[in-house]
């Protein structure tokens, strides 16, 4: 890329209008004469820049277009004042300036440490405990260097001989360091690269570049000494350009922040718009360079941003620009009589701070220097040319303090007699109280925060007490649903939230013969909850307990469960369940009853190699019962029992008692007759000739061709009991029984689909009730069917 | 560097035989008291307790769990998906050793596949009465790759030293992620959803 020697002239560029063009185009390429063009009208601005505006503003808006485009586009505008792709081209320079971190869009979810970010926060709170103040210098210098390279000695402003130390940190800030169209459109930064060295140079290896961050002229350095270099952390950087819709990077700010021990700096540089009238517009850039620079907040998880206010120490250095409002000659003269005190109290920039329109906040040291605007380049006269610019103190050095952050000492605020530029070199130096972390006393209110983290969240659980962890149910009759209560109480400071929950790798709750009520809830502190636990065995559930093929052992009539009551948050509390099974003919296999010779409530083991008996002993009691009492008893197996005496009656035949020793009536006995029927873990007629049966049940013939076809134990109680039934029907008469009445009765219990079959519908549909009740009906007309 | 750095967050399960002291190290670590009648747990109790190591923090989600026989087969629902476990004994007593071995095996069969184990000899105030050899139960650490310490819940002999052996042992991948074992149905593991965010670029 060429260079353009001569931007050093830009401002006599304009003034003299007609040597404009020839002095650019006198320097290199036709591409560079091409934006040569442009850059005149645009970064001529330093004292003219509504000419820039104007000229832009006239232009359509700019289009997107890809660089190729641009490039030809740019051949053919040649010459042509300033065209659309010079904005885009300079937008393009900016977006490559300004290339940073996006920040990420609040909106969108994402995992937030709270805990860390509040553990964090308190950390913070505490900070004064575990930090010491330690004076540390900072060294601010800023210089409008008006495109120079630089030339001379920088000892006479960096170097202070009145510090009798090093300062810990130098902050240099440079404007219109390059006025080169590169610099402008295309976010070149190679001219700061001499001026970084000389600084270097100047500083002589004892400090360290913490970084560098130009926006085209604005250029901001900051160097520590070495020693501090390990407690530095955090260190961003960003730009922020103000002028043409925001994007002309002429004018603007660079800012670098980072935490030095433990305490946060940012150093702002920044050149405003210029010009005697342009106050409006300078406060107006200061607003907007603060609003728009943003740093990530390291400290937080969430990403969230600050900006150069959330720091314990800014600085805010530049060229603001803001002149005095006098005339020429009298600003000349009060200079000569250092009456700067007069000079002062006018200046617009001490105006517009007292008048609370710009750098609320800021303080400045008190000004005891010459205005360092506008000399003859190279020497030490005031502007001397046509325009005769009324000196001013463009170049400043302000600073504010967090609220809870100490002030600062000022040790000195003056210019340095640097003579190339238009500008002389500005310098402050400040004596800064750094919190330094006191790592042990860190480490132990780091572990007071977290205790009392843990404390607060351990307090904060749900606690609550439990009547008993054991409920023992003790003997559980068949049919014969008994409840126990559990008090719950909320012991505890909070709402509790209980559930009970399966245990691990299971769906259900409990076993299935145990309802529990209620499942979940909550109490209110001190609150007490009645949790009730029902074991009920009916015929589904009796199966688990009874007297059963593979045991030898007859030990399973006990009831055991471990219920898992769980709160929210909190402990989880275990139940133990235990009951023990009263034994019942009840709910077995025709099977293991033929196979059983002893009373059920023996509680002994089916013998082995036991003759099996033709049918169960107690289906045989009942019947010889009925058939001896009650066949002539109006409404036999019509009127209900009484449950009383049918738990009566059970318990005769379970331990083999003789009826004798109990009264009821013979209803009940008859209504016994189908419960156990009914309660057959398997019916007369097995599942697995459910269908079989009902396809039979419209003819005769198929009936009696299925009945043969029945286990022999089934056979021998279906015979048994079709025989009593039709004796039954044989004393009409008297009993008034109906065989279609005794068939719909007996075919329900004798015939039933297995429990897990889609065939078990309830209430079964009437076609079904009709052949199962046809099937049975058959037997007891027909008598000569079963034989 | 600053030590308020990320929290790690890890489920710790106490197991042992009844009456060996789990609860009451708990309580000795979490709330720095002891009880002489310390009531005994029947089911589980969930206590949360951080550990401040040099570089790191470590928050325990610890869960002691019911020591009796009959609970056992409830265990696994709370030492599934627990990233370190102390297995307790009683120096006084060789069955609860015994039974802390068994213990130990059930967790390297059917535990987490990294678990950190800690096998802890606990009333160490009571070691007149000692029948298990400090020698015997630390070779059988070693062997076994255990943390082995000998603890007082009473005196608090060894107690936070072994929450912090245990803390130091954890591996701090940035995967660890504060997954809390206390949601909704809380000792079944969860399966750490949600993800560790990266700082953006
Ligand atoms: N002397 C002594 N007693 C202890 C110690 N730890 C627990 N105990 C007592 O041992 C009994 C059982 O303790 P506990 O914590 O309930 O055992 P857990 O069933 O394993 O939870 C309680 O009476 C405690 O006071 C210890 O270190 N020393
Ligand atoms: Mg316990």
């Amino acid at each position: 890329m060429g260079d353009i020697q001569n931007t050093d002239n830009i401002e006599s560029n304009i003034d003299n209008n007609n040597n404009n063009n020839v002095s650019l185009e006198s320097s290199s390429s036709s591409q560079n004469n091409n934006t040569n063009t442009t850059t005149t009208t645009t970064t001529t601005s330093v004292d003219n820049l509504q000419v820039g505006v104007l000229s832009i503003s006239d232009q359509s808006t700019p289009t997107i277009e890809t660089p190729n485009q641009q490039q030809q586009q740019q051949q053919d505008d040649n010459n042509r004042g300033v065209s659309n792709e010079t904005i885009k081209a300079s937008l393009d320079g900016l977006k490559h300036n300004s290339l940073k971190t996006t920040f990420p869009n609040s909106t969108n979810h994402q995992y937030i440490d709270v805990n860390t970010q509040w553990i964090t926060n308190k950390l913070k709170e505490r900070e004064s405990e575990f930090t010491e103040k330690r004076g540390m210098s900072i060294f601010l210098g800023t210089w409008n260097v008006n495109g120079k390279k630089p030339s001379e000695s920088l000892d006479p402003w960096l170097k202070d001989p009145s510090m009798s130390l090093q300062p810990d940190i130098y902050a240099i800030g440079f404007q219109e360091l390059d006025l080169t169209a590169e610099a402008l459109l295309l976010g070149d930064t190679t001219r700061s690269l001499p001026w970084e060295q000389h600084i270097l140079n100047t500083l002589q290896g004892d400090y360290v570049k913490l970084l560098s961050k130009q926006l085209v002229g604005i250029l901001l350095c900051v160097y520590v000494k070495k020693e501090h270099k390990p407690h530095i952390a955090n260190v961003q950087s960003d730009i922020a350009a103000v002028g043409i819709m925001g994007m002309m990077g002429n004018k603007g700010g660079v800012a670098i922040r980072f935490s030095f021990y433990n305490t946060t700096i940012c150093i702002l540089n920044s050149h405003l718009n210029a010009h005697m009238d342009n106050v409006l517009r300078r406060n107006q850039d200061m607003k907007d360079i603060s609003k728009n620079i943003k740093f990530i907040n390291e400290s937080s998880t969430d990403h969230s941003t600050i900006n150069i206010f959330d720091h314990d120490q800014l600085f805010w250095i530049g060229d603001l620009n803001y002149r005095i409002p006098l005339p020429d000659n009298e600003v000349k003269e009060k200079i000569k009589k250092k009456d700067f005190y007069n000079l002062f109290l006018v200046d617009q920039l001490n105006q517009q701070m007292k008048a609370g329109a710009v750098f609320e906040g800021f303080q400045e040291p008190p000004i005891s220097f010459a205005p360092t605007y506008k000399y003859d380049a190279g020497t030490e006269e005031y502007d001397s040319s046509e325009k005769k610019r009324t000196p001013a103190w463009c170049d400043r050095i302000l600073w504010k303090t967090h609220k809870k952050a100490e002030n600062v000492g000022i040790l000195s605020y003056k210019r340095a007699e640097l003579i190339s530029s238009d500008h002389r070199p500005v310098s402050a130096s400040f004596v800064i109280k750094i919190k330094v972390v006191i790592p042990d006393s860190k480490n132990r209110i780091y572990q007071e925060i977290v205790k009392e983290l843990d404390k607060k969240e351990n307090d904060s659980m749900p606690d609550a007490n439990i009547s008993t962890n054991m409920v023992d149910f003790e003997t559980i009759k068949f049919m014969q649903p008994i409840s126990k209560q559990l008090i719950f109480e909320n012991i505890g400071q909070v709402i509790a939230r209980f559930q009970f929950i399966p245990k691990l790798d299971e769906t259900i709750l409990c076993k299935p013969w145990l309802k529990i009520s209620p499942l979940a809830g909550m109490m209110i502190p001190k609150e007490k909850v009645t949790i009730d636990l029902t074991i009920y065995v009916d015929n589904l559930t009796s199966g688990l307990f009874n007297i059963n093929n593979n045991s030898t052992n007859s030990t399973n009539e006990s009831m055991d469960d471990i219920l898992i009551l769980h709160l929210e948050n909190g402990k989880d509390y275990f139940i133990s369940i235990s009951g023990k099974f009263q034994k019942t003919c009840f709910g077995n296999t025709l099977d293991n009853l033929v196979r059983y010779p002893h009373p059920i409530r023996n509680n002994l083991p089916i013998p082995p190699e036991q003759k099996k008996l033709s049918i169960p002993k107690e289906l045989w009691r009942i019947i010889d019962y009925i058939y001896y009492n009650g066949l002539k008893e109006e409404g036999l197996f019509i009127k209900s029992g009484v449950t009383k005496e049918m738990e009566l009656i059970r318990d005769c035949l379970d331990t083999a008692e003789p009826f004798s020793s109990i009264s009821f009536s013979i209803h009940s006995m008859a209504e016994t007759l189908i419960r156990f029927l009914e309660s057959l873990v398997e019916p007369v007629i097995p599942f697995n000739m459910y269908q079989q049966a009902l396809d039979a049940s419209s003819s005769p013939l198929s009936c009696k061709t299925l009945v043969s076809h029945l286990p022999s134990v089934n056979y021998n109680v279906f015979f048994y009991l079709i025989s009593f039934l039709i004796e039954t029907l044989s004393n009409q008469k008297e009993n008034d029984l109906k065989p279609d009445q005794l068939a719909i009765i007996f075919s329900t219990v004798l015939l039933r689909p297995s429990p897990q079959s889609q065939l078990s519908q309830f209430p079964p549909d009437a076609t079904t009730v009709k052949k199962k009740a046809d099937l049975i009906l058959h037997f007891l007309i027909s008598k000569d069917l079963i034989n | 560097m600053n030590n308020n750095n990320k929290i790690f967050q890890f489920k710790l399960v106490l197991l042992g035989e009844a009456a060996v002291g789990k609860s009451s190290l708990v309580l000795r670590f979490v709330r720095g008291h002891f009880l002489d009648y310390q009531e005994s747990t029947i089911g589980a109790a969930f206590l949360a307790q951080t550990v401040c190591l040099n570089d790191t923090t470590v928050k325990f989600e610890i869960w002691d769990t019911a020591g009796q026989e009959r609970y056992h087969t409830l265990a696994p629902m709370y030492y599934r998906g627990a990233q370190a476990a102390i297995v307790v004994y009683d120096i006084r007593s060789e069955d609860s050793f015994e039974r802390a071995i068994k213990w130990v095996k059930e967790l390297q069969r059917q535990g987490s596949p990294n678990i950190v184990i800690a096998l802890a000899g606990n009333k160490l105030d009571l070691a007149a009465k000692r029948k298990v050899e400090t020698a015997e139960a630390q070779q059988y650490a070693e062997e076994n790759g255990l943390l082995f310490m000998e603890t007082s819940a009473k005196t608090s002999q060894n107690v936070n030293e072994l929450f912090v052996e245990i803390a130091k042992k954890l591996p701090k991948t940035p995967t660890t992620r504060p997954g809390s074992g206390r949601v909704a149905i809380a000792p079944i593991d969860n399966g750490n959803t949600g993800k560790k965010n990266k700082c953006c670029n």
